[in-house]
């Protein structure tokens, strides 16, 4: 029988039709193997032997079980505790311009009346996500270079020389510095319009039915207020997904950190993820970095689970 | 027809025996090796800094190797970038290092205890089929060496690196600074220096230039201070009195309360380190050591404290336009302190250091590389294998008997001559927790964010927790 009879059986037999599809589906999924067994290799593997490590003292090499014994220390971790306001702060500050920032930009293009601006000005914003993270870091620390560094000169050049700072050496303001940088992780700095964040607005905002508009436009809306109850309303889900992306890349962050202050001066820019990192690679305590690693995952979680609960996106506007 | 069979079983028995002696002989053997500072310039990335100089490093020395051994390949391994802490843990407890890898003498120390490392001892007792009959090396691997190789003995009483040669630590100065803010003389102590550094600022220009975020200039000092304002205690401490601190040596002296931050000595320490860092430029708690040799090139400070691996970059950088000059760290006497005893002579603070310093791995012991490596490192510490090395690199000096040096490092060679410094700098006292501790709780300090009672108990919490760790571990 020839695969062509085959298929005329298959499409005129509905019994045959599931056996089909199943042979064709199989096909596909043996093509996800390779991404399964990475994903178990490098993601789910760890996972869950950092929950396995957490109870054994563990340098790399020995292993030796301790119980709950890693969970007490971070009770009295120095380091860990200076870490935590640190980590607030960055937190606030980034799910606040993450929110904001990005969103008016969002609504600002929306609103354009040429599709043409509309697709320049989400160009433009879309550029800096193909700019290496690595190198903005690097633009930042000469930046805030005391003695050479643009932000300084320029205020000496407008006659506040008292306003000039030592940016990233300074205690007091150096987790500040950080924050205006994006965080602790690979946040976005200064002027904090994220390209990824943008564009999940305007995927949102666009999706909003062109009747609903209509309708506030026809009750006499003004655009504040179609901002306020039909838009923000509509758009939860893309405000919730960003905060929670945000929460998580905020809390377990440490590139930054590690770049330009490695938690210094003193612990004043220490945060957990780069606790964790010294502990596990530089101090030779795996075990103790698991722990940490635990309990920033359950952290995370109940954190995304709250604005889960808190944040539902409507699913249509109320008459 | 007994005796014809006989001969058969003969010829088949001696066919064999060659087949496997041959065999062995010729078995292929692939080495790796991380040579760190000596890779080749062929496989590091292009740098953008165009006065980098370009070394053949390693290659020529495996190229006679291999010629002499057909049947052994030496493959240079590079370690991807930055984080050469992260990479060689992570490849050490994955069982993938290199066989032959570059080690700091701190990290040796702490990797010995996880097993990751292979006691050189008994190979250094062994005799270097490399060296000429008669000369040091021949009889004993161990008498090629300058005395510096026996400073990292383990608290297992055994050695992991075969130190080859030495870097040294030394104070650059801008002589045109210097002319300008009227210091006339080289300070000859620690307090002229200090002293030099107030007329410096003075004249408008930053005494030193300094790399806050990190140890090195830190406890480069620090330790430096040790080694004066402790010295009347060696005795105390020294109880294998072999005149050289251990590690172990000094977290029982912790133990046993004769070593505290709150000791008279060690107060008076912090506050001269102190007084030391109100002559970093601006902002030199969050500089590294970039931005510091920036700022002594740009002919902005008049002091850069730095190692003989820099001395070829500031000799080639574009950047200067001025004359300098190399100065060893000053004697501390008491015009400075009167805690610190008069006539207390210099010592070589970094003995010990190099950048041949190598260790051969665990990994080496699962391959079954381990006598082809260290047959290895025998040839390339022979002088003629090594001299070319380092006097292409001009960054280390050699502490190998009869190897020859860059004429350049003239300046470091002097105090390489001197006794090794019995105390261990701050950040290699105990281990790496307790020198990123000591950081991170004297930098509020410095900065006038904390005081030096919060200080001195804070660091003594750590201390005593780093001795925990030496002894416990």
């Amino acid at each position: 029988m020839t695969d062509s009879l085959l298929a005329e059986q298959a499409v005129s037999d509905p019994a045959a039709r599931p056996k089909r599809r199943a042979a064709i589906h199989w096909g596909v999924y043996v093509f996800l193997i390779p991404t399964f067994v990475l994903l178990i290799v490098f993601n789910y593997y760890p996972f869950f032997s950092a929950f396995y490590h957490s109870l054994y003292d563990w340098d790399g090499a020995n292993t030796r079980y301790v119980g709950l014994e890693n969970f007490e220390k971070i009770l009295t971790d120095k380091a860990l505790a200076a870490s935590v306001p640190n980590i607030a702060i960055l937190t606030i500050f980034g799910v606040l311009f993450a929110l904001t920032l990005p969103l008016f930009a969002a609504e600002a293009i929306y609103n354009l009346r040429l599709e043409r601006w509309r697709l320049f000005y989400r160009f433009m914003f879309t550029i800096p996500l193909v700019v290496p993270w690595v190198v903005t870091v690097l633009v930042w620390r000469f930046l805030y270079d005391p003695i050479d560094g643009p932000i300084n000169l320029f205020l000496q050049s407008i006659g506040l020389v008292d306003s000039t700072r030592v940016w990233l050496a300074d205690p007091k303001i150096a987790i500040y510095a950080i924050a205006m940088i994006g965080g602790g992780g690979t946040g976005v700095g200064f002027p904090f319009v994220a390209g990824l964040n943008l564009l999940i607005y305007l995927a949102g905002l666009n999706s909003i039915p062109t009747e609903t508009i209509d309708a506030s436009k026809l009750d006499g809306a003004t655009s504040f207020q179609r901002f306020r109850f039909v838009d923000l309303p509509l758009i939860k889900g893309q405000i919730r997904l960003i905060l929670i992306l945000t929460m998580i890349t905020q809390i377990q962050g440490f590139q930054t950190i590690i770049l330009l202050t490695r938690g210094g001066p003193g612990y004043s820019t220490m945060v957990p993820g780069m606790v964790m990192y010294q502990n596990a690679f530089e101090f030779g305590r795996m075990g103790y970095a698991s722990a940490i690693g635990v309990v920033l995952f359950v952290i995370m979680l109940i954190l995304t689970l709250f604005s889960l609960n808190r944040l539902r996106p409507d699913e249509a506007i109320e008459p | 027809m007994k005796r014809c069979n006989l001969q058969i079983l003969f010829v088949i028995f001696a066919v064999v025996v060659l087949a496997g002696v041959m065999e062995a002989q010729d078995a292929p053997v692939t080495i790796t090796i991380w040579p760190n500072s000596y890779t080749p310039s062929r496989l590091l990335p292009a740098s953008a800094d165009v006065t980098a100089p370009q070394i053949q490093g390693i290659d020529p020395a495996i190229a006679a190797y291999q010629a002499l051994h057909p049947n052994v390949t030496i493959e240079i391994v590079t370690q991807p970038g930055d984080g050469a802490r992260t990479w060689l843990t992570s490849q050490l407890s994955g069982g993938i290092a290199p066989d032959i890898t570059w080690n700091q003498p701190d990290w040796a120390a702490e990797d010995y205890r996880k097993n990751w490392l292979v006691p050189i001892d008994s190979y250094l007792e062994k005799p270097n089929p490399y060296v000429a009959a008669g000369q040091p090396g021949s009889e004993k691997w161990h008498d090629l060496f300058e005395p510096a190789i026996d400073v990292w003995r383990a608290a297992d009483d055994k050695l992991y690196l075969v130190l080859a040669d030495q870097v040294q630590v030394g104070i650059y100065y801008n002589k045109a600074i210097l002319d300008q803010a009227g210091v006339a003389e080289m300070p000859a102590t620690w307090e002229e220096l200090m002293q030099a550094a107030e007329k410096i600022k003075t004249a408008g220009f930053s005494p030193f230039a300094q790399s806050g975020n990190n140890l090195d200039q830190l406890t480069w000092v620090s330790g430096w201070l040790t080694n004066f304002y402790y010295a009347s205690k060696l005795a105390d401490y020294d109880t294998s009195g072999d005149g050289h601190l251990s590690k172990t040596e000094m977290a029982q002296a912790v133990k046993d309360g004769k070593y505290s931050f709150n000791d008279e000595a060690n107060r008076a320490r912090l506050e001269e380190m102190k007084r030391f860092s109100t002559y970093w430029q601006t902002g030199a708690l969050g500089a590294d050591g970039n931005a510091a040799n920036r700022l002594f090139l740009t002919g902005r400070a008049g002091f850069l404290i730095t190692g003989s691996w820099m001395y070829s970059t500031v000799v080639s950088d574009p950047d200067r336009t001025f004359d300098f000059g190399v100065m060893y760290f000053p004697v501390v006497d008491s015009s400075t302190s009167p805690l610190v005893a008069d006539g207390i002579a210099p010592t070589n603070k970094a003995a010990g250091y190099g950048s041949f310093q190598y260790s051969v791995t665990q990994a080496a012991v699962e391959r079954g590389t381990v006598d082809q490596a260290f047959d290895f490192l025998m040839f390339l510490t022979t002088p003629e294998n090594l001299s070319p090395m380092i006097t292409e690199a001009g960054f280390a000096l050699p502490a190998v008997k009869g190897a020859e040096s860059s004429p350049s490092l003239e300046p470091f060679s002097e105090s390489i001559g001197y006794p090794d410094a019995p105390f261990q700098e701050d950040d290699s006292m105990f281990d790496f927790e307790f020198a990123q501790k000591f950081l991170a709780i004297t930098s509020p300090y410095f900065a006038g964010d904390q005081d030096l009672e919060e200080t001195v108990a804070q660091l003594d919490v750590e201390l005593k927790a780093a001795a925990d760790r030496v002894l416990g571990g």
